[in-house]
């Protein structure tokens, strides 16, 4: 996790000035779309953070909840469409983590919103830019304040 | 004598019997199972080495720990094996968790099964460790009134008796806690894991924890530090318990170790759920080769992906 | 006492039956409660403590607190793990100011066993006992209808002059009553001393005896955590955005890792070594080092281990 510098450097604040979206984009798929946004000037909110991985498969679900533990509004991964993966089956393995990862952190209590599971194809510049509005506007309109960042405090409670 | 101390007794013996004749035809090394514990009314998990160790087994209400986290550790192979080096022919004495257990270490090749003779244990339901003084200690554990199956499928020797008949199955405790409002989920969750002095009994205890560092040990990257931050411990048992998706057999091993008595199975058995309502699955009892986890259907549900384009 | 002290002292906890809580006004005190499940010394050395923090160029150390706090009704036999933990930390190489700087401000007023706490308990075979003054200031003893206070050091007389308006002289049948049930608890307890056995393992070398006792260890962390003598720690340093803090973690010499070196050898990889490290800590080096048994007889890891291990049993196995 060498690209989220130090720890507690994203924004703690509870109010929600401008969110930070750290997105993790399949290197074939997601970052090629994302690319074509960029050259198409096509315009998308400016509150992700890229991180670029090989294959959506490769997300390991600790990568999910380190970023919003050291304080990411939301988190966003997006891969190639089932049966468009450059490792053939990567983004198969990796629709049933998620689906599960999702699940277990919406039953813990984490807003749905603040996790989200994408397909963006590399010809797909408009569908990533849609995609990122969605994010961060789902994200804008949460009501309730980061909770893990919140749990930042000493384990120093003894009894 | 009680007819069920009667009926109990009938099966140990018969336990006994069938282990010491394994060991005096040279069949197993070492069988695992349990002995009485020194504090009153407790038992604990036992190594015999011999026939005469066979003597000293027991089974009764207490033999709660589930032993198939013995196993990893026994079918270890040394980086470099001595000349003659063979893995240890292992008997084991089963209820149905372990055998659920036993099934998934065989399924991820941490136990070999030819060398492996499991004895199939009657199990009407066992009573957790008394450790927490607050608490009213329970007759029978969470985890045995929601067994789904108190025997071993597939055992090589089949001791006779009562089993506990299967629960429904149908993870009502889970759904409930589901339909609380979400901070309030966090608030119970935040609760439970602040009591954490992440001493690593869950983990140790867990059959499916066999990794050789595990991720919570680790300094590059650290992903948990031990004993600091309460949002690292978090990180922790949403890690670990997240390790077992599609693994975990509740059998409350995590929660029977747990010294603060924190209730993992709130938790650990949502991951089942999912195993169970999204693919199908059940660890240990429905019989796929791989576990869910490692493994895709082309139909798989898609309904939790965001499309950004749907009107 | 709260008013210029915190006072922290038994409370009644749903989910643990008794924890060491803040007293005040309002909250019940126990008098008569199982131990608690996390020992008196996570007040004086905590499982995480912030030492020094890196910023801006220059390192600071963090400022010792010293808040004044009265440990009251804490049990004898936990009482005597602080004498203990003060060798360790206080001794004569070198004074950990961490730990000075918290056991200075505090006060320690143990309250004497009516009772064992649990079966498991045995201070009386470690030279501890239901009564035992080592490591208190003063001690209570719980009569029924009256509370005997007594003052063992200099610090525990001060405190009850200060509050004498509070106490009364006792009277004879109250002393009486105090030793009385003194030998009443003894008597629950086991009689078999555990003073030889640093002299009966000096010698114990046979590694098959170890892989025996330990055959069904775990490698947890959860009786050296909950033991009220144990005390490795661990340094980290942790990044904090531009700077970072270094932290003193409590560590766990069972913990497969913790003797783990940097070249990847690690010199007790198996459950028995650690086993071995951990016995011979408590009941070999540490009588050599400190003239004590670092064992009081608590229970707790008899109690909480997974796999119920008991350390009574373990010594009189691997003792010659």
């Amino acid at each position: 996790m060498a690209s989220l510098q130090g720890r507690r450097i994203l924004s703690k604040s509870n109010t929600l000035k401008e969110p930070t979206i750290v997105a993790f984009l399949c290197n074939w798929c997601s970052y090629a779309g994302a690319d074509l946004a960029g050259v198409s000037r096509l315009q998308y909110p400016a509150n992700v953070r890229v991180i670029r991985v090989p294959c959506s498969g490769r997300v390991d679900p600790l990568y999910i909840v380190k970023a919003l533990q050291e304080g990411a509004d939301g988190v966003l991964v997006s891969g190639c469409h089932p049966g468009d993966c450059h490792y053939i089956s990567g983004n198969l393995v990796a629709r049933r983590k998620f689906a599960m990862l999702k699940s277990f952190l919406e039953y813990l209590g984490i807003e749905p919103q603040r996790v989200q599971f994408s397909w963006v194809s590399a010809s797909e510049g408009g569908r990533f830019a849609a995609l990122i509005q969605k994010v961060v506007s789902d994200i804008k309109n949460l009501k309730t304040p980061k909770k893990f960042v919140a749990t930042e405090r000493l384990c120093n409670a003894d009894y | 004598m009680q007819p069920k101390d009667y009926a109990m007794q009938t099966i140990e013996t018969k336990m006994r019997e069938a282990i010491k004749d394994l060991f005096i035809h040279g069949k197993v090394d070492v069988v695992i199972g349990f002995q009485k514990g020194s504090r009153p009314q407790s038992a604990r998990p036992f190594f015999a080495r011999s026939a005469d160790d066979a003597g000293k087994m027991i089974w009764n209400d207490h033999c709660s720990s589930n032993v198939a986290v013995f196993l990893p550790k026994l079918f270890e192979k040394p980086q470099r094996p001595k000349e003659g080096f063979k893995l240890p022919r292992v008997g084991v004495v089963t209820k149905g968790c372990d055998g659920r257990s036993i099934a998934g270490l065989v399924k991820e090749k941490q136990a070999l099964r030819e060398n492996l003779i499991i004895i199939g244990m009657p199990c009407g339901g066992m009573k957790p460790p008394s450790k927490h003084n607050g608490k009213k200690a329970a007759d029978v554990g969470r985890a045995c009134v929601e067994c789904v199956n108190s025997t071993t499928s597939g055992a090589d020797i089949v001791i006779s008796g009562e089993s506990k008949k299967p629960a429904k199955g149908d993870y009502a405790r889970i759904k409930k806690f589901e339909s609380l409002p979400a901070n309030k989920r966090w608030e119970r969750f935040v609760a439970e894991i602040s009591k954490c002095i992440r001493c690593n009994a869950c983990r140790q205890a867990c059959p499916n924890c066999y990794c050789k560092v595990c991720f919570a040990d680790q300094k590059k990257p650290s992903w948990a530090v031990p004993g600091a931050v309460l949002s690292d411990t978090i990180v922790f048992h949403i890690g670990r318990m997240f390790h077992q998706a599609g693994r975990c057999v509740e059998c409350d091993a995590c929660v029977n170790a747990c010294p603060m008595g924190i209730d993992l199975r709130l938790f650990t058995q949502k991951l089942a759920m999912d195993a169970k309502e999204l693919f199908g699955c059940v660890p240990g009892v429905t019989s796929e080769e791989v576990p869910p986890l490692q493994t895709f259907k082309q139909d798989d549900s898609e309904c939790f992906i965001t499309d950004p384009e749907e009107k | 006492m709260a008013k210029d002290a915190e006072a922290l002292g038994p409370i009644a906890d749903g989910e643990h039956g008794a924890v060491l809580g803040p007293l005040s006004d309002t909250t019940a005190l126990m008098l008569d409660y199982g131990n608690f499940k996390l020992p008196p010394k996570r007040r004086l050395f905590p499982q995480c403590e912030v030492i020094s923090t890196y910023a801006d160029g220059c390192v600071s150390e963090t400022k010792q607190r010293s808040v004044k706090t009265v440990l009251f009704g804490i049990r004898p036999c936990d009482a005597q793990a602080i004498a203990h933990l003060d060798k360790v930390f206080l001794g004569d190489d070198a004074i950990d100011p961490y730990y000075k700087s918290r056991r200075d401000a505090t006060l320690v007023i143990s309250l004497a066993c009516r009772r064992p706490a649990s079966t498991e308990c045995f201070c009386s075979s470690t030279g501890a006992g239901p009564a035992s003054k080592a490591g208190a200031d003063a001690m209570a003893w719980n009569l029924g209808t009256s509370l005997l206070f007594e003052s063992i050091t200099v610090k525990g007389e001060a405190f009850l002059k200060k509050h004498a308006a509070l106490l009364r002289e006792a009277t004879p049948e109250e002393l009486q009553a105090s030793k009385k049930q003194e030998s009443a608890t003894l008597k629950e307890l086991p009689t078999k001393s555990l003073a030889d056995v640093p002299k009966l393992l000096k010698n114990q070398n046979d590694p098959a005896i170890w892989e025996e006792v330990s055959s069904t260890c775990l490698s947890c962390g959860a009786c050296t955590y909950l033991c009220p003598t144990c005390h490795c720690f661990d340094f980290y340093d942790e990044k904090q955005g531009d700077g970072a803090r270094k932290l003193r973690l409590h560590d766990a010499c069972m913990f497969e890792s913790f003797a783990l070196e940097a070249s990847g050898h690690n010199p007790r990889a198996r459950a028995s070594q650690r086993m071995r490290q951990r016995v011979m800590h408590k009941f070999s080096y540490a009588p050599e080092n400190y003239n004590e048994l670092f064992c009081v007889g608590c229970g707790r890891c008899i109690i909480h281990c997974p796999s119920s291990i008991d350390i009574r049993e373990t010594v009189s196995k691997v003792i010659l």
